[in-house]
């Protein structure tokens, strides 16, 4: 009887462990049948060639969001879950490779393409038809000419670069004003800043303050011996040499050759951590500490943001926090710069939109999502995208002194927010000056 | 005046780089009748050998250029052997060859090292001031080896027997074959003359440029114009048109235009031969 009992309750308890398991497993098997579907992200990116240290960078930047999205259970729009696919490719800044891979992926049914290449224009040529948005970088002008309507660049204040170069210069982070800057000599990269922001906006700038330009040439991007073009610029005998947004080719290679000439002039250098890469940022920083640069560049990690700028960009400290902690453990400091919180920020801005849209396989409801003009709060900053423009614009960090008060002796910080030429997203900001230097006088004085 | 003078020392020191790169070419051409579209790449090669010698291995540049020097005539004797069926067949099979060889060469180093750009410290960072001139030493070392690589060839052509040799082979294969001489093994030896060049020569220009997988592309192109500018098969004339593009490269970004100056070297390079259809030296100079 005992021995009976004892069965019937082993019995039992197999019987309601083996419910037990047959719920769990049911369970199992009914969320692994929930409907996942696949949302296929691209990017088709020149990780070798000119702009490979900042193709790279975004490459890096937009992996980690989209892991992140997925790592967090991928991003649901009306009750459909998706997660992203990520597909890769190099366009070896080769306008034939970058149709070829625009063509490839939208072959293979992606609906977004983080883009930066030769080839904009003829590969928006196959994103359109599709109804594929194709996120770019602002150049050339033409990308979002009238009648595109599924390609999104960013887009440059036509007169940021103009406020950027004021009479007199300053120093990023200190307190010195610089005056006695009248003749400037200019070298762009024949890639470089769009001409309608330079053209429009700098030269309009620099005219009305009475500054000349003395010598003003463009140089391939994969030029690297610069010893003839630093032998002209000294001919020119500029006050100040301005760097306009050189490639990671460049940037190796002009100090060095520059302090072997034993020329050692002021140069303000745009931007030059986004497009370099890692070996980019730091000759721009060997740069800063030892041939009188003055570099104009976005906030990095290891930038403490004062409040009133966060206020002014608008960005979400939190997002940045994270970012910069998730991202830098897994690729390292080296990779920090500009272009991959670019990345970043424009997977996280577009998948928004996606959501928003309702559909996210469809491009006209992504569309409809962006024309919303909502903006959203990146780790950045604030991107935000108008419509009339067909650009989503960044925030620019560029911190310049403004004109000096005489009577109080304070000079106002100009902080350069982007976005239309109309834009107001500048603060001015009172800041004492330590020192002036007139160049011109100094020069004078010392016959040189 | 002063300025003049720095424009043309450094359109002489780029020249000499032309030169470097134009003498292994005109040497496979005027021995081999071999055009090797893929020169360039070896010049790509010995670069990147030297960062990764220099960066992972031997933190000494001499024991890396020696390396490269070696490795460059081993890579030579390898590839000698592709372009072997093709001698007399015309240039398409050879064309198409070299231009193979650029896709895997460039792929190659891009599917290993990756494509974003390398740098090589260079150790010879001495500036030496003439005047308002200053010339590093790396640019002395640059000029100083395109000269002294230019007096040995010339000094191995004219009085060593192997050298004699080679020109006999390069003056009329078939009568070289009959009184003796191992054309083939000549055609070999001329081949891996000029990939040991080339290699070398990216060894020694890594300091002084970037490392990247198409850095070749350029030069190659300059090459090619050297050595036809020069005459076809003149060692010495590919030599001499080397500076001659060096100094009009230079002189054109000082005085017209820093954007067309690669543009106008070919400029420059159609007008000598709408004149001289046959380059600067028609005939053979060594």
């Amino acid at each position: 009887m005992k021995h009976k009992r004892f069965f019937v309750v082993i019995a039992v308890f197999l019987a309601a462990a083996a419910l037990a398991i047959a719920a769990g497993t049911s369970e199992k098997g009914a969320s692994s049948k929930e409907n996942v579907k696949i949302f296929k992200f691209g990017a088709n990116l020149g990780l070798t060639g000119e702009l490979s240290g900042y193709c790279t960078a975004t490459a890096k930047g937009t992996r980690l969001a989209i892991d992140q999205i997925n790592e967090a259970g991928g991003f649901v729009v009306k009750g459909q879950r998706y997660k992203i696919e990520y597909i890769e490719m190099d366009n070896r800044w080769d306008p034939k490779v970058d149709v070829a891979n625009t063509t490839k992926l939208v072959e293979q049914g992606v609906r977004m393409i983080q883009y930066v290449g030769p080839a904009g224009v003829a590969s928006q040529a196959i994103t359109e038809p599709e109804k594929v948005i194709l996120i770019m970088p602002g150049f050339p002008a033409e990308v979002t000419r009238p009648g595109i309507k599924y390609t999104f660049a960013t887009g440059w204040s036509e007169n940021m670069l103009g406020k950027a170069f004021p009479k007199i210069f300053g120093p990023s982070g200190a307190n010195t004003l610089i005056t006695g800057c009248d003749k400037l000599a200019i070298l762009t990269p024949i890639e470089g800043m769009p001409e309608n922001v330079y053209n429009s906006g700098l030269r309009k700038a620099l005219e009305a303050k009475g500054i000349s330009i003395v010598f003003d040439e463009k140089v391939a991007a994969d030029v690297t011996d610069f010893t003839t073009i630093i032998a002209k610029i000294k001919m020119a005998d500029p006050d100040a040499l301005l760097f306009l947004n050189f490639a990671n080719l460049n940037h190796l290679k002009i100090y060095p050759q520059m302090k072997d000439a034993g020329y050692q002039p002021l140069v303000v250098e745009v931007d030059p951590i986004s497009g370099g890469g890692p070996q980019a940022k730091q000759t721009a920083t060997a740069a800063a500490s030892g041939h009188n640069v003055e570099i104009m560049y976005y906030f990095n990690s290891r930038t403490t943001i004062p409040d009133w700028a966060a206020k002014s960009l608008a960005f979400d400290p939190e997002k940045r926090k994270n970012y910069f902690d998730t991202f830098i453990p897994k690729y390292g400091i080296e990779w920090d710069v500009a272009g991959s919180i670019h990345g970043f920020d424009f997977v996280k801005a577009w998948i928004g939109y996606a959501v928003m849209g309702g559909d996210p396989m469809n491009g006209d409801a992504i569309v409809a999502a962006a024309d919303t003009e909502t903006p959203y709060f990146g780790a950045m900053a604030k991107t935000w995208y108008y419509k009339d423009t067909h650009r989503f614009v960044l925030p620019s960090y560029f911190v310049t002194h403004n004109d000096i008060d005489e009577k109080t002796g304070m000079s106002t910080v100009l902080l350069l927010g982007g976005g239309r030429s109309t834009d107001s997203h500048s603060l001015n900001i009172p800041i004492t000056i330590d020192q002036q230097i007139d160049l011109k006088k100094f020069r004078a004085k010392w016959g040189y | 005046m002063g300025y003049f003078l720095e424009f043309l020392i450094n359109g002489i020191v780029t020249g000499s780089v032309y030169t470097l790169i134009a003498v292994g070419l005109s040497l496979t051409f005027s021995i081999m009748k071999l055009i090797n579209f893929a020169h360039g790449e070896f010049y790509m090669i010995g670069a990147y050998a030297s960062w990764v010698i220099v960066s992972h291995l031997v933190d000494n540049w001499w024991l890396s250029f020696f390396l490269v020097v070696m490795g460059g005539a081993a890579l030579g004797v390898l590839i000698e052997r592709v372009f072997r069926p093709t001698y007399g067949r015309g240039l398409l099979s050879q064309f198409t060859i070299s231009l193979g060889l650029v896709i895997i060469m460039q792929d190659s180093i891009i599917a290993t090292l990756g494509g974003v750009t390398r740098h090589v410290q260079s150790i010879f960072t001495t500036v030496r001031q003439f005047g308002n001139i200053r010339i590093t030493d790396q640019r002395f070392l640059i000029f100083g080896l395109s000269v002294a690589t230019l007096t040995a060839l010339f000094l191995f052509f004219r009085y060593t027997k192997t050298g004699k040799a080679m020109r006999a082979t390069a003056g009329n294969k078939l009568a070289a074959g009959m009184i003796g001489i191992k054309t083939n093994r000549m055609a070999m030896y001329a081949f891996i003359t000029g990939i040991a060049l080339a290699a070398a020569s990216g060894a020694l220009l890594a300091p002084l440029y970037v490392v990247q997988p198409f850095m070749g592309t350029r030069l190659t192109g300059i090459a090619f114009a050297a050595c036809v500018l020069g005459g076809l098969g003149s060692i010495g004339g590919a030599a001499i048109a080397g500076f001659v593009l060096g100094i009009v490269e230079s002189l054109f970004a000082a005085y017209v235009s820093i954007e067309w100056s690669y543009a106008a070297i070919f400029a420059v390079f159609v007008a000598i031969l709408l004149f001289k259809p046959l380059g600067l030296f028609g005939r053979e100079v060594f």
